[in-house]
This record gives structure tokens, sequence and C-alpha cells, in this order.
């Protein structure tokens, strides 16, 4: 694999191959989107990547001029692989965008070493409600090593892994090693990453919602709010611009959210060796559902200091590239809480699974008309319920209930987010 | 003043909804003109504001929030577009 790179010069940078998610080991090059010349900026993107689990476009956070690729398209290298030479240039890094785990430092060495720290598993999440027949935690089936594609043929073509002898590295199995006379017809490799990507992926959230089940000693509060108003402010809003910065209900619920989980620190971070550690910030995971099934659940980095339609935008990329397979190395942080939003023809409400080490999890159900009490009088309004899933560990109901009053009050008074 | 024909309104409403969400095409294929589109191919509403501002994007016609409840089926987005880009109603953006 790793070739010997032009040894860096005192101006010359080095960007790694980033750590996508803690399982992550390696990932080949498909396609460099930035040439030997070209004068790159932050937020391009430089190449786009495959992973074991599905293709990433990789981002870079500093501008330079690119000196040179180092590694070949397809060459499997391991995280943190030096795999582009930058010139010098300009400083970079802005407290927003900057997300550190794709960029490695130019003053460390240019090894193999460990990915940065920030990054933790990433991505790929639960579904969230209960799951009634999650896996022993022995986990039997995760320990059969197999290629992507041939966990992918196997399971087109329901065939058990167990019963398959592997020919390949380590006794994997890989795509020759299934029984191709068995089969009717030809069958077609399948399309590049979508069917791995959701095999894995549903390894993935059943792992990871075993743990939690297992772990985590949930409390759930639920909330209900009349949007009247925020949805009249939408509309509002809404009628004096062009379609493309129209704002849906779902940015502002993730606005709140951020902005309630800055004033209720104790619920923002994570659940580690046994205590609470604060985030760093509030980056909001936000669950977006696949039509072909399985969930991934990019994060919005600094979600209560953006403003409502810069939510919005990112909203909309990130379930047009989540739906398309095209995911962004940014939205890869590792997020402080996370938000499942049902929509309009979900269900009115969702007891979510923590993902962790997260402590909190945000639902909300679809908006629907419902008879509401104001003023001694009944009037339908448009109402959704919020419910929070936290950990007990880390807090008590009456922080949760805190939250929830809080998010309540932001939401009523939409013009303040 | 262009005019629209009525293909041509109705491959800017499927090449809108294959952009968005590609993994529909199949499905996209079966839906009848007089089908709620979104329902069928589980649209929500991201995918749905997306699909109009990529409407809006190639023909510089804005779909009102208040029509979204009545353009939901492939005739009657089609419909739409042809009277909105005959009567010159959109923006003098693009196109």
């Amino acid at each position: 694999m790793s070739e010997t790179a032009p040894p860096p010069t005192a101006t010359a940078r080095i960007f790694k191959m980033p750590s996508l998610g803690a399982d992550m080991e390696s990932a080949a090059v498909l396609e460099w989107l930035v040439q030997p010349g070209d004068l790159v900026q932050r937020g391009d993107v430089i190449a786009r990547v495959e992973t074991e689990k599905s293709d990433i476009d990789v981002e870079i956070w500093e501008k330079g001029r690119v000196i040179a690729h180092l590694v070949e398209i397809g060459e499997d290298v391991p995280v943190g692989t030096p795999i582009l030479q930058l010139g010098t240039s300009v400083e970079s890094t802005d407290p927003i965008s900057a997300t550190p785990a794709v960029v490695a430092p130019s003053s460390s060495s240019t090894g193999t070493g460990p990915a940065p720290a920030q990054v933790r598993e990433r991505v790929f999440i639960p579904e969230p409600v209960a799951e009634h027949d999650l896996p022993p935690t022995s986990e039997p089936a995760r320990d059969l090593r197999a290629s992507p594609l041939a966990r992918s043929m196997a399971s087109a073509l329901d065939i058990d892994l167990a019963t398959i002898a592997g020919s390949g590295p380590e006794g994997a199995i890989i795509a020759r090693d299934l029984p191709f006379n068995s089969m009717e017809g030809t069958v077609e490799a399948p399309a590049k990453s979508q069917p791995v990507a959701i095999d894995r992926m549903r390894e993935a959230i059943a792992t990871r919602m075993a743990r939690a089940n297992h772990e985590i000693p949930h409390y759930h509060l639920e909330r209900d709010v009349d949007l009247g108003t925020a949805m009249d402010w939408l509309e509002r809003s809404n009628e004096c611009v062009p379609p493309g910065e129209r704002v849906l209900p779902a940015a502002l619920f993730v606005k709140a959210v951020a902005r309630s989980m800055a004033e209720h620190p104790n619920l923002n971070g994570f659940w580690v060796d046994d205590r609470f550690q604060a985030g760093d910030g509030v980056h909001v995971g936000m669950a977006i559902s696949l039509r072909t099934g399985g969930l991934v659940i990019p994060t919005i980095v600094n979600a209560d200091r953006r403003t409502i339609s810069e939510v919005m935008s990112s909203l909309r990329e990130m379930v047009a590239g989540s739906r398309s397979g095209s995911m962004r190395s940014s939205w890869m942080h590792e997020a402080t809480v996370t938000v499942t939003n049902l929509g309009t023809n979900g269900a009115d409400r969702v007891h979510g699974v923590i993902f962790p080490p997260q402590v909190a999890l945000i639902g909300f159900g679809r908006i629907a008309a419902r008879p509401w009490v104001a003023e001694e009088q009944v009037r339908p309004r448009p109402v959704v319920t919020i419910s929070l899933a936290a950990d007990h560990r880390a807090t008590d109901g009456a922080t949760g209930s805190r939250l929830l009053s809080t998010l309540a009050h932001s939401l009523e008074h939409p013009e303040e987010l | 003043m262009k005019t629209l024909t009525n293909e041509a309104a109705n491959a800017i409403v499927v090449e809108a909804i294959c952009a968005v969400a590609p993994d529909t095409a199949n499905e996209l294929a079966g839906i009848g003109l007089d089908q709620d589109v979104f329902q069928a191919l589980e649209l929500d509403s991201m995918d749905h504001v997306n699909v109009i501002t990529r409407i809006w994007e190639e023909t510089g016609i804005e779909i009102a929030e208040r029509d979204y409840g009545r353009l939901r089926t492939l005739d009657s987005l089609t419909t739409f577009l042809i009277s909105a880009m005959g009567s010159g109603s959109e923006r003098p953006k693009s196109v």
C-alpha cells in the first residue's frame, strides 16, 4: 500500500486520509476532484473516497495549492495515510466550519498514526423506535469476515455467510466464494454503494442500539407544543422569498433544540468512563431515514450559532446528499445530541433510543391539528409532541423537564430564534 | 413569451424528482398521472421543497407555498407549469 510520499518540505503540508468513524480503518480514493496545480479553498471537496460503509466526499478546511496526489485511485489505504500534498499558504480555520477530524496538522509525522480523536463513531445510527429482537451482545454474525460485495450478494441471494468458507485475506469471504452455480440466471454486481452500505448500516444500527438499551437507563418525557404562532410566522416569511430560501418547521426545531441545549449543558455531551463530559459546543445530529431502509445521522456543527436559514440549507443538503448516497466529511463530526423528526407522514410521537455515548435524544412527532385549550376555549391548533429520551445516569427528570420548557418557549416565540 | 408543451412540462417535473430522489426513478415510471406522487414515492417535506426549488431553478417558475397542497400529482404540476409559463408569471431569472 503506502508508497513513499515525497518528503514534505518546510512549507508543504500533508493532508491525510481522515477518519470518518471510529470503526473506519481504511478507505480508497475513488476520484480526485482537485489536480496538481489547483488552488483549493476551505470547504472544497477534494476527493470522493470509498469506505466499507459508503462513499464520502472529503472536504478540506485550509487553503493552498495542490502539489501532488500521494495515493493511486482505488488503492485502499489506512486512516492517517498522507493522500495529498499542499503548498503553503494562508491561514485558515474558522471555528465554525473547521472540522478538525479532516485536516491533520502538518507538524505530525507522516506515518499512519492514529486518527484524530475528535470523531468517534458517527454516521450510522439507531432506529428511533424500540427494537424487540435485538441480537445477543456476543454478536455472532459480526465476527464473520466478508467483503462488502460478498455480504451484499449473499444477502441478495439469501445465503447464510456462516455456511461459506472464505478464501480472502485472513479467511475473509469474498464474492467468488459464493455458490454462483446455485443462482438462477445472472446476477449483476450490486450498484456501487447502496446495497452494501445498507447491509453494513443495519449491522451498525443493531450493535449501537443493543448497546444503548443494554447500558443506558433511559427516562422519557413528553410535551405538546402549540405551533400556531410558529407556522404563521413561517408562512409569512416564506411568502416573500423564492422556493430555494423557504424554511420548513424542521429547521426551527433544530435551531430551538440547539439553543435550548446551550442553556441546559448537562444534557449536551457524553457519558464516558462513568461520568458526564460536556460537549465542546452544540453539535446536532439529525437522523435522516433512507427510503431503502436504515438511517444516517449527519451533524450540524455549532448549530446554536447558525441562523435559521443556515440550518435550513444544511438540512436540505444533508437530506438530499444522504438519500442520493453522497455524504460529506464535514457532516461526520461527532454530535453532542441527536434530533429525530418524524415529519409530515410520521407517527404522533417517538420514544427514542439514545445514541451512545450521547445522553439525550429529542424527537418531534408529526405536526397535526389537535384540540387545544387556551383562554378557556378549545380551538384546533397545529400541535407537535416533543419527546426527550435522556440518560438517567447523567441527569434526572427535573433537568429534562426544564429543557422541554425552554424548547416549548422557543417554539412559541419563533421570532426570538 | 415562451410556451411549453405538455411533454416538456412533464419532463421538467420528472427530471426534478429524479434529481432529488434518484433512488425512486424506477418507481416513478409506474406512477399514475393523477396519483399523489410525493406520497407514492415516500418523499417527505424536505424532498418536496427540494423538488419545488429544482423546478424553480430550471424554469424560473415559483410555486407558492399555499399551492403545495393542490400540486401533488404529475398532472397538476404539469398543467400548472404550462399555465404559469403561458401567463409569463415566471421571474426573469433563467430559461
